[in-house]
């Protein structure tokens, strides 16, 4: 047990900004040990005492100043009722995290593609720009019921080479073109697993990597501490018969070809 | 009665396989890690195809759940059993399975495990659905009838047999919960049967798909009624004395106290883990430092 034990920490709300269709909060934490990587998440207690299962929540971007603390941007759907669930600037925030395995990047430069939908798209976000600052060249596919829920979408054109955007539905289409097209040789997800199922069979199809999300942070009934079960997932049957996966624990981020999509519907 | 008793653990399917809560404290400071639920080796607990994994829908105060996945029997042998013997750790097993042939086989695996010694308690779960043999020429080899806990005789085979995988010396504790139509007589039976505590969960059947299962803060004065009721059965004779421990609402050191109080030795948390596993330790701490309960005003509050 050399890793360091997951606390809660009390943060600081220092801005909560409408972002579109949804809420970008900005949080200081003390310094964090190790730099927060995008496909990592947090945990926050329930809105309400009534409530039992935490929140979970992408982090959308991290920035440490020696001799500040880590600001953690977050960016979450708008919850019904105007945003009084929400903390507002000055309130205490606790989060447990950054947790998880984030997304890994290339170790040479590549062609790659992101894929997000919904509120992850500001995750999708970051990690196109962690993947410009190692010299891929990006193509991000964002998939949304509604075009307003699209995250910002102006800085999401600086951060890509390319933006695709698609209704959830056409994600598939999109993708098997623009892999056609641009030959990448990762595929990224962010996003629900219907998301991480298409972009997994994509890759597979074409024979590149796929990294996806193992669970749909943001979603209800999860516990993020990966204690409940809620987002196990079959694994191939080369891992051994009657693998499973625990996303929140071991992930979220898989290769997506170790999963059993099939099995897991 | 003055068997050793773990004063909390996570409650059976709430803690993960028991290692995921490592990432979160300490686990040698406990008394106990509780894994499980452990089913036979390709369990079939949903009635679907393969391992159905938990479904969780919040509900006002609470959580309906279906069961959780079970872990298969050789997994726990070969990976977890290993992983808490070579820490030290003292492990609690909870057993769930539909006939007692089945729960045999999972203890007598368990039992052949070169890592058994780390074993210091196992506790059967009579919650779950029992399974019946069909009369001969029947299509379908089983049938479910109900939980266990609804039939004090098949409690008592059930126990029974488990009682003879295991060296005479270990802890044996049975489950019992909201559903049981007469708990008196169950754990009876359970205690007839061999079980050295019970387990009293209030966890009660919910709506929606069979088996599903209200637990969380709502429950808790199920959980404590349950407790007095055993409690004073125990008072009046009518059940062996035996410890007690509550699970179902105990979700933070208050809670916690008032099970004590109420005449609970051990208490086991559930939901509250998922939302901080930091009260693990927090309930263990306020349990170990206080060993008399502090004057708690009344249960019902």
């Amino acid at each position: 047990m050399s890793a360091p034990l997951l606390h809660r920490r009390a943060g600081e709300v220092v801005a909560n900004r409408p972002l579109g269709a949804y809420r970008q909060l900005s949080v200081v934490l003390p310094a964090l040990a190790t730099p927060a990587r995008p496909g990592q998440f947090v945990i926050t207690p329930p809105a309400r005492a009534d409530q039992v299962l935490p929140r979970t929540w992408w982090v959308a971007g991290e920035r440490t100043e020696p001799g500040f603390g880590t600001t953690l941007e977050l960016v979450v759907p708008d919850p019904p009722g105007g945003s009084g669930a929400l903390p507002a600037p000055g309130d205490e925030l606790l989060l447990t995290g950054p947790v998880g395995r984030g997304f890994g990047l290339p170790t040479t430069p590549v062609t790659a593609v992101v894929a997000t939908q919904g509120a992850a798209g500001a995750a999708g976000r970051w990690l196109c720009e962690r993947l410009r600052t190692v010299g891929c060249a990006v193509h991000l596919v964002s998939c949304a019921d509604e075009p307003e829920q699209h995250v910002d979408l102006v800085l999401a054109r600086r951060s890509a080479d390319g933006v695709i955007l698609t209704e959830p539905a056409g994600a598939e289409a999109a993708l098997t073109s623009l892999t056609e097209r641009v030959h990448p040789s990762v595929l990224y997800a962010v996003g629900p697993l219907s998301l991480s199922r298409t972009v997994a069979e994509v890759a597979a199809g074409t024979g590149a990597v796929s990294q996806v999300s193992g669970v749909d942070i943001g979603a209800d009934g999860l516990c993020g501490h990966g204690l409940c079960g809620a987002c196990d997932l079959p694994l191939h049957e080369s891992a051994g018969s009657g693998s499973t996966v625990r996303p929140c624990a071991e992930g979220p981020v898989l290769r997506g070809g170790l999963v059993d999509w099939e099995a897991a519907q | 009665m003055s068997a050793w008793l773990p004063r909390v653990t996570a409650a059976a399917g709430c803690g993960g396989s028991g290692r995921e809560l490592a990432r979160f404290g300490d686990l040698a400071a406990l008394d106990a890690v509780l894994i499980g639920p452990i089913g036979p080796p390709g369990a079939d607990d949903a009635g679907g195809a393969g391992r159905a994994r938990a479904r969780l829908a919040a509900s006002p105060s609470g959580l309906v759940h279906t069961p959780a996945p079970a872990l298969p029997v050789e997994h726990v042998v070969e990976d977890l059993l290993p992983w808490f013997r070579a820490r030290g750790l003292p492990v609690v097993c909870a057993v769930r399975g539909g006939t007692a042939g089945a729960v045999a086989d999972v203890l007598q695996e368990l039992r052949r495990s070169l890592d058994f010694t780390t074993v210091a308690a196992v506790e059967v779960d009579l919650t779950t659905d029992r399974e019946e043999t069909r009369a001969a020429g029947v299509l379908g080899p089983t049938d479910r009838v109900g939980p266990w806990s609804a039939d004090p005789q098949a409690c008592l085979k059930l126990l029974a047999s488990a009682r003879e995988q295991l060296p005479r010396d270990l802890l044996l504790t049975a489950k019992l919960a909201g559903e049981c139509p007469d708990p008196l007589a169950t754990s009876r039976a359970a205690v007839g049967g061999g079980a050295r505590a019970l387990v009293l969960s209030g966890s009660v059947p919910a709506v929606g798909p069979p088996r599903q299962h209200l637990v969380g803060p709502a429950i808790g004065p199920v959980t404590l009624g349950l407790v007095t009721r055993i409690r004073a059965a125990i008072a009046a004779g009518r059940v062996p004395d035996v410890p007690l421990v509550a699970v179902g609402g105990v979700h933070d050191i208050r809670t916690a106290r008032q099970a004590r109080a109420t005449g609970a030795a051990g208490v086991q948390l559930g939901t509250a883990l998922l939302a901080d596993p930091q009260v693990l330790w927090d309930v263990h701490q306020a349990l170990t430092t206080v060993s008399p309960p502090p004057p708690v005003s009344d249960t019902t509050d």
